[in-house]
């Protein structure tokens, strides 16, 4: 989260970022105040199971890119390593280019 | 028989020059000299393996033999026309079919299982159905001829399938962020704009 920080604002006018989150306990306001507190200024939404389901989602902090039209260009989950500053440029910069 | 024997010549010649010309006129030919030959042909069940030998030579020499030994032919001619008719009882509807491209053999024994009964004055026809079965094993090699038909490749359709995998089309969603906002999918696409999801919880 804060390696996408450090680079969202070079990508925030070409590429949407949406967080959604994971754990179905967490109430919006939790999530608010976690975001506000945080300082992040991407869209973030609290827990939609068929949206975690449906993207295959079982690992945490789990990214998935889609192209403008649609079509997913990279996915990555926790488990292959946080993502840091310099991959989320790559990332960024991929999907951007599609 | 003096009488019949005339016809079988002028049928035979004719029915195997049309026969190999053009199937479908020998076929004709054939159909309407059997329906007057059937009667007769009923009578003679007891040769059947002997007929197809003697319609194979006839067809060799169909006219001399048929001049010469008239009676022998017309017997096996008639047994031949006899398990024909036998044999085509059984599949009654499929000569009709198979008329255009091996009309005669089965056209013949299907009017002569049928027809007997109503036509009496056959018996100088008969001769004639021997032709039509001998014209048949020449036209048989000609029907196996297949139209071919090329197979035709539908294009890929642009968009990928649906799927959670790299390369696949995301599955749609919508969502409602904590500030009101409704996303979905289908609206980053209308606007050509990428978007990451990202899963992750506060803790």
């Amino acid at each position: 989260m804060r390696n996408l920080k450090e680079v969202y604002e070079d990508y925030e006018d070409d590429v949407a970022i949406l967080g959604i989150d994971q754990d179905p306990s967490e109430s919006e306001s939790t999530i608010r105040r976690y975001v506000q507190s945080q300082g992040y200024t991407w869209d973030m939404a609290a827990y939609v199971g068929e949206v975690v389901f449906g993207y295959g989602i079982i690992q945490q902090a789990a990214a998935v890119a889609i192209d403008g039209n649609g079509v997913i260009t990279y996915r990555k989950g926790y488990r292959d390593g946080t993502i840091s500053a310099r991959q989320w440029r790559e990332i960024l910069d991929d999907v951007k280019s599609r | 028989m003096l009488r019949l024997l005339p016809r079988p010549r002028f049928l035979l010649g004719t029915a195997v020059a049309v026969a190999v010309a053009i199937g479908m006129v020998g076929g004709v030919a054939g159909c309407t000299d059997v329906d007057l030959a059937t009667p007769e042909q009923p009578p003679q069940p007891t040769q059947p393996a002997t007929a197809p030998t003697s319609t194979s030579g006839s067809e060799g020499t169909s006219e001399g033999s048929s001049s010469l030994a008239t009676p022998d032919e017309a017997a096996s001619l008639e047994s031949d026309t006899t398990v024909e008719g036998t044999l085509a009882a059984e599949p009654g509807v499929t000569p009709p079919a198979l008329l255009p491209g091996t009309a005669e053999p089965t056209a013949p024994a299907v009017r002569s299982g049928t027809t007997p009964e109503s036509e009496g004055p056959a018996p100088t026809e008969e001769p004639t159905s021997p032709t039509q079965t001998e014209a048949s094993p020449t036209d048989t090699p000609v029907p196996p001829t297949d139209t071919p038909v090329p197979p035709t490749n539908t294009p890929e359709p642009p968009a990928p399938p649906t799927g959670n995998r790299i390369g696949q089309s995301a599955p749609d969603f919508e969502v409602t962020t904590v500030d009101g906002v409704t996303r979905s999918l289908t609206d980053y696409k209308q606007a050509s704009q990428p978007v990451v999801l990202y899963f992750y919880a506060s803790w």
